[in-house]
């Protein structure tokens, strides 16, 4: 399947800054969920202003849908039309005084008339389950709601691909269990999306591939199954195995998983696999 | 100093509004024309209102002991020009009326005009003059801050003579009554602005050469 | 007094989603009310109103609403004073019919701020800003403003932070490092308004931005008849305070 967007040998430096990308190339393939997986600082954020053009390259190439990017004026509109990018910090994005007023935002800078747009913010506050926040004041939401509002606004522009820069961070717990919920939903929808994150464990239950990312380089690019199971790779960029995929390893490995059986890649799959494993003898309860 | 809602009669209410608008609707087609050529200029100058807002909102400790508000006139005249700081002025005195109950709307003309219009017009022309005659950086900061200030509350006090001058001495004897019974606030607090202003520029623009600090500044803003 | 606190109220009121139209008619029109009608009985008359609006209608929350007219309470009462002497030969001596000047004015500012805390406390300022396009304000002045309120509550967080970290650290132990500190303050927060700035502009791009910022509404549309019932109670207020005026 050809990818809905490539980076090829891209090359970038702020003025004045050592460079944040340094000949990275990765392939976003269609209809999957792609983490880019990497420490702080390490140029992830410059990465996802690249993928929707915010940002040039200084040298290299970025091809959608096969063709190479097209930064004139209207090329940005329509590239941005079809990829959306949701920033870290929601209030670098959320200017509006009201959830419904900013939500709206995108869809009119589309050219899209009122009536359609009306009906593009009442369908993404529904699919990001915040209709009763509409009214809200935008300075007066939780991070988890400005996040889920950022994310609304860019879905109104019903893009093909989702761009999120660390998406969970800043939330709690339950904000983000929701949010990956969410993502997941939209995911199965058919929506693209690439993240960029420091947290293995979010790449574990969110990702169908990884991109390893070290200085401004993608070190390696693969199925996250494989990559996140990968310890000696994993380790070259700093970066352990997420725990649960750590401990199917280690069940794999001592035999209580076949070698050809599928990890489990949540709490629940990992529960049900022990279900099956042989109770020692002497404890309590079981058959 | 904000006059407070309704303290005015209508006439003179009406009349602040009058006077004032001149000077706004051209510095409302100065920030057009900046906005047409540089879309993005939206931002920065209503971060600069938001800024002076703020600072508004912030607490110093003045000479006498009372606490008081800068006001950030002298900052923002010598930063961006006073034509620009009639908006964003008006913008943020509307706030301040709204958010803070702080100044009113019958006496938004008013306050304009001696707040948005006067105060940065004196701050920015002691600014000019200060730095042809080739006094130091941090005096000419002091003076324009000191006196954009002085002088907004001295116009006030003129503002207030006027709607009720003094049955006896007229609006001359009204002005001493009011300017009197303000300065025990205002005066000190003109000297702390301009100290402060002084400390803001110096901090802002660090190891900067003198001649360039205001460039500095300027790359910052416009 | 915390910048947040009217507009917290305002958005959390319960006329919150009444027209604008309705709000506004109310409160501005009575604040002319206030200002143009002799102010016994007439202000008196328009304070009575607003305030069984406020308190009746909208129910804004007393203790909320009281710290906030401390302050023009203060202005009024040093005001008041100045107009009860007069500045002659002998310098100052207690001024003739200055108690009955002091009366007036304390009833008229009285009455206008009573309209303005109406306006501020049902109606959130960015509903108030977005009506200015609506008579004749550029769209520019009224993005720049809307954008303002955005920015205000961010940057005071931030002052906010910054303050209590000074205090933390003994920073407003004496007036002179209380000085220096708050221009520490205010030396930080302006590059840091330039740097959301800049940051808000990325964000916007990528949301599809190229130079205008328009928005939809979603508000209630305003009714003739209540809009009538206003200007008619309006009416019967100025009338009667004509009528009734000594």
């Amino acid at each position: 399947m050809t990818p809905i967007l490539t980076a090829e040998d891209l090359r970038f430096s702020f003025p004045g800054e050592v460079a944040a990308l340094r000949g990275l190339s990765l392939a976003v393939p269609e209809g999957r969920s792609l983490a880019i997986l990497g420490p702080n600082g390490a140029g992830k954020s410059t990465l996802l202003l690249h993928l929707n053009g915010t940002l040039r390259p200084g040298s290299g190439r970025i091809t959608m849908a096969g063709q190479p990017a097209d930064y004139s004026r209207k090329g940005l509109v329509r590239w941005r039309e079809r990829v959306a990018l949701v920033l870290q910090d929601a209030d670098d994005q959320l200017f509006a005084a009201t959830v419904f007023e900013d939500v709206s935002f995108g869809p009119l800078n589309l050219g899209l008339g009122e009536p359609e747009a009306r009906a593009r913010v009442e369908e993404a506050l529904a699919a990001l389950g915040i209709a009763d926040l509409r009214d809200r004041a935008t300075h007066m939401l939780s991070g988890g709601q400005k996040k889920r509002v950022a994310i609304a606004g860019a879905l109104a522009m019903r893009p093909e691909v989702l761009l999120l820069d660390e998406p969970t961070a800043g939330l709690d717990a339950e904000g983000a269990a929701q949010l990956v919920t969410t993502l997941k939903t939209l995911a199965a929808d058919g929506v693209t999306l690439v993240f960029s994150t420091h947290d293995v464990e979010l790449a574990w239950i969110l990702a169908d591939d990884v991109v390893l990312f070290r200085d401004g380089q993608a070190m390696a690019q693969g199925e996250a199954t494989a990559i996140l199971t990968d310890r000696a790779m994993l380790a070259r960029v700093g970066l352990h195995p997420p725990i649960l995929a750590d401990l199917a390893l280690h069940a794999r490995d001592s035999g209580l998983i076949a070698p050809a059986e599928a990890l489990p890649r949540s709490r629940e799959g990992l529960k049900q696999a022990m279900a099956g494993w042989q109770r020692k003898p002497g404890t309590p309860g079981g058959a | 100093m904000h006059i407070m809602e309704g303290y005015l009669p209508a006439s003179h209410s009406l009349a602040w509004y009058l006077a004032s608008a001149p000077f706004v609707v051209a510095g409302t087609k100065r920030v057009r024309t900046i906005v047409r050529e540089r879309p993005e200029a939206r931002m920065t100058l209503a971060a600069s209102g938001a800024f002076a807002f703020v600072l508004s909102a912030l607490k110093i400790p003045s000479v006498t002991g009372s606490c008081s508000h800068p006001t950030g006139t002298g900052l923002g005249a010598v930063i961006f020009r006073p034509s620009v700081m009639a908006v964003l002025g008006v913008i943020v005195l509307l706030f301040q009326a709204l958010l803070l109950a702080h100044g009113g709307l019958t006496t938004l003309g008013a306050n304009a005009f001696s707040m948005a219009i006067v105060g940065p017009w004196v701050a920015w022309g002691i600014w000019r003059l200060g730095r042809s005659a080739g006094l130091s950086m941090a005096l000419t900061v002091f003076l324009a801050a000191a006196l954009g200030d002085l002088s907004t509350y001295l116009f006030t006090s003129f503002q207030l003579a006027l709607a009720y001058p003094d049955a006896v001495s007229g609006v001359l004897g009204a002005m001493v009554k009011f300017g009197g019974i303000f300065a025990i606030t205002q005066i000190p607090l003109a000297i702390a602005e301009g100290l402060l202003t002084v400390v803001v520029i110096d901090a802002l623009t660090g190891k900067v050469r003198d001649a360039d600090k205001i460039g500095v500044l300027a790359g910052e803003v416009r | 007094m915390s910048i947040s606190l009217i507009d917290r109220a305002a958005a959390l009121s319960r006329w919150r989603r009444r027209p604008l139209a309705e709000k506004v008619t109310t409160g501005l029109g009575f604040l002319a009310l206030a200002i143009v009608l002799p102010p016994w009985p007439g202000a008196a008359m328009v304070a009575a109103v607003m305030l069984a609006l406020t308190f009746g209608g909208a129910r804004v929350p007393f203790r909320l609403w009281l710290p906030v007219t401390l302050l023009p309470l203060g202005f009024l009462a040093t005001g008041a004073l100045v107009l009860l002497v007069e500045w002659g030969p002998v310098g100052l001596a207690p001024a003739a019919g200055g108690v009955a000047a002091a009366v007036q004015l304390v009833l008229r500012s009285g009455a206008a701020v009573t309209c303005l805390l109406f306006l501020a406390f049902t109606t959130p300022a960015a509903d108030l800003l977005s009506g200015l396009r609506r008579v004749g304000v550029p769209a520019e002045i009224v993005e720049i403003a809307l954008l303002t309120y955005r920015f205000v509550f961010l940057l005071g967080d931030e002052a906010v932070a910054m303050t209590t970290a000074q205090r933390a650290r003994l920073g407003h132990a004496t007036r002179q490092r209380w000085l220096r500190s708050t221009a520490m303050v205010i030396a930080n927060l302006l590059p840091r308004a330039m740097d959301r700035a800049r940051r808000l502009e990325t964000g916007l791009a990528a949301r599809g931005w190229q130079g205008e910022m328009r928005v939809l509404h979603d508000r209630p549309a305003a009714s003739p008849r209540i809009l009538g019932l206003i200007v008619a109670l309006q009416g019967a207020v100025a009338i009667l305070a004509l009528a009734v005026a000594p």
